[in-house]
């Protein structure tokens, strides 16, 4: 079995590699594959490879950081996503579970009313994100539940609560040009992120991915029920709050650079446990492959299709939901 | 390996369940509980590894309070398997059994070479070659216990607790766990588990202990039940416990 999913694991790698670099040419200034290579070669060794300069300055000053945040983001929100689904033990649970999607929404929103600049509105998701989880933790520590319904119950009372506040927001923003900035932003877009917003997020992502990937076979733990966790002799409260902590730096740091990306985060970690395996030490990095390629391919369809970007947003439902229910489809015909 | 039980008290909010019981189990004994609904005899088994926490009496291995030593510490004494386990993400059965290495490993570690090796062993011990291969939901209610209890040899528990093993079982799943866990019993390990069903405790367990209102009211071997009244009293209606001609012991209602 271990054998089968590392191979696995490593022909993703491969394909992620892959769309990066066919995603790298995709545009309206058309790159080959082999003139990609060659680009890359050059911007990076200073030597010439035949490459027009235009084509070095269209790749590294304008796809390359929009690739690499398309990479970050969707292998964050998928390892985020599976990383929910297992402690919350649901296969249905996607990353802005607790809430925090709508919280750092909530944050963007409000600098955006305020105007002020892009890096603070950023910054401000990602500050209203992670207060929502502290806020859900402090409440949810003091009921007398058990922990992981009570994160639920008081995620869905936070969630709700940022979005009233989202929405009042919107009623007293300025039609004319605040009101559309916000709804934008909220669909959800890689068109706006450079180099600035990905040096905000790049650091505090990567690392949660890599806790996430180091922790995966402890995460396998947490969806076992609290007393079969308690016999092996794991304390799991302590894994849940770092996995927790991790997977909602993701979130927050997605929604602050780009906004709601749904989809990614559930319907990726269900297509590596069927693919791959439900063992997290396999389909962590499979999420991470899988969502990374998902997101950047889905952002090159975005660029691509029509003449106006299309906010990835609505791409990743338009794309998702008919998958999904082909999931699902399948799954009952394979039960029956 | 004893497991010491002295004076123990429990009650849920006004509720008292346990009254004072006293119980010991030592290595090499196979201890099955009885009991109407209700008696105590979950809360019992879940005192046992301080998953609830007694308001009087202690609970003891080899003079070490339980609910003092470390989760990791305790998992190497004593396993707990519940009645039903259902993951959202079923496993396969040698991941299943893995997971009981993981006591053994710090916070960022995943069980490596050696302990992929002890899991075949274990496989190899409990004859669980045939689905070794499966996720844990293809496989029958037996091979589930059966794998549960192969990731509580993994973990190293020299003490077995399981609460109703053979509830969601047929019969002949029934005796197969059982069958086994004697095996593993004659080996040196030890085992309580509770039932519903006295033929099997009768006929599978070296002691019985019989619980009513909260503390014990019998413990002993299963031959010394035979011609007691104890089962009538504590069901509330007349049960003969008869030596059949081979030598077994069942119950009979009347």
């Amino acid at each position: 079995m271990g054998e089968k999913a590392r191979s696995k694991v490593l022909i993703l790698g491969l394909i992620t590699l892959f769309v990066s670099i066919i995603s790298l040419g995709v545009g309206r200034y058309f790159i080959s594959p082999l003139g990609i290579v060659k680009v890359l070669l050059q911007g990076i060794s200073g030597k010439s490879f035949g490459m027009d300069k235009n084509a070095v300055a269209v790749v590294f000053n304008i796809r390359l950081p929009r690739i690499a945040a398309s990479l970050l983001l969707g292998a964050g929100l998928a390892i985020s996503g599976q990383t929910f689904q297992m402690i919350f033990r649901n296969p249905l649970v996607s990353p802005d579970v607790l809430g925090t999607s709508t919280a750092a929404s909530f944050g963007a929103s409000l600098a955006l009313l305020l105007g002020l600049t892009s890096v603070m509105v950023s910054i401000n998701a990602f500050f209203f994100g992670v207060l929502a989880l502290v806020l859900i933790y402090t409440i949810a520590s003091r009921t007398r539940r058990e922990q992981t319904l009570s994160l639920i119950l008081v995620g869905m009372i936070v969630s709700s609560l940022f979005s009233s506040a989202t929405s009042f927001v919107k009623l007293i923003a300025d039609p004319n040009n605040v009101l559309p900035a916000i709804t934008y932003f909220l669909m959800g877009s890689l068109s706006g992120i450079g180099v600035t917003d990905l040096g905000l997020i790049a650091f505090p992502v990567l690392v949660s991915i890599a806790v996430l990937l180091v922790l995966s076979w402890k995460i396998n733990l947490l969806s076992l029920s609290e007393d079969e966790a308690r016999s092996i002799g794991v304390n799991t409260r302590l894994i849940r709050a770092i996995a927790i902590v991790c997977a909602t730096v993701i979130t927050a740091s997605s929604v602050a650079v780009a906004g709601n990306i749904g989809w990614v985060g559930l319907i990726i970690p269900h297509i590596s446990r069927m693919l791959v395996s439900n063992d997290a030490r396999y389909s962590f990095p499979s999420s991470v492959f899988f969502g990374a390629s998902f997101l950047t391919l889905v952002d090159c369809i975005s660029r691509a299709a029509a003449t106006v970007e299309i906010p990835i947003g609505i791409l990743t439902s338009f794309v998702g939901a008919p998958f999904f229910l082909y999931l699902l489809l399948r799954e009952v015909r394979y039960d029956s | 390996m004893t497991l010491e039980i002295k004076d123990l008290f429990f009650s849920y909010k006004e509720h008292s369940v346990l009254k004072g019981l006293n119980l010991s189990i030592s290595d090499g004994e196979m201890l099955s509980l009885l009991g109407k609904n209700g008696a105590g005899k979950t809360t019992l088994l879940r005192l046992i590894p301080a998953f609830l926490r007694c308001q009087e009496g202690t609970i003891e291995i080899d003079g070490v309070p339980v609910r003092d030593m470390k989760l990791k510490d305790r998992a190497r004494f004593m396993a707990y398997i519940p009645q039903i386990t259902r993951s959202a993400f079923p496993y396969s059965v040698r991941t299943s059994i893995l997971m009981g290495a993981s006591n053994r490993l710090s916070m960022f570690q995943s069980p490596g070479r050696q302990e992929e090796r002890k899991v075949e062993e274990i496989i190899d011990l409990l004859n669980l070659q045939p689905i070794a291969d499966r996720n844990m939901d293809n496989i029958s209610g037996g091979e589930r216990q059966l794998v549960l209890i192969a990731r509580a040899l993994m973990q190293d528990a020299r003490l077995l607790i399981l609460d109703e093993p053979t509830s969601f079982l047929d019969y002949s799943n029934q005796l197969m766990v059982l069958e086994r866990i004697g095996d593993l019993v004659k080996n040196g390990y030890s085992c309580i588990y509770s039932t519903h069903n006295p033929d099997l405790a009768l006929g599978h367990s070296s002691r019985v202990v019989v619980m009513s209102d909260g503390v014990i009211s019998f413990d002993g071997k299963p031959e010394s039940l035979i011609g007691s009244d104890i089962l009538s009293q504590v069901y509330g209606r007349t049960i003969d416990i008869v030596k059949t001609e081979r030598g077994g012991i069942v119950c009979i209602p009347q």
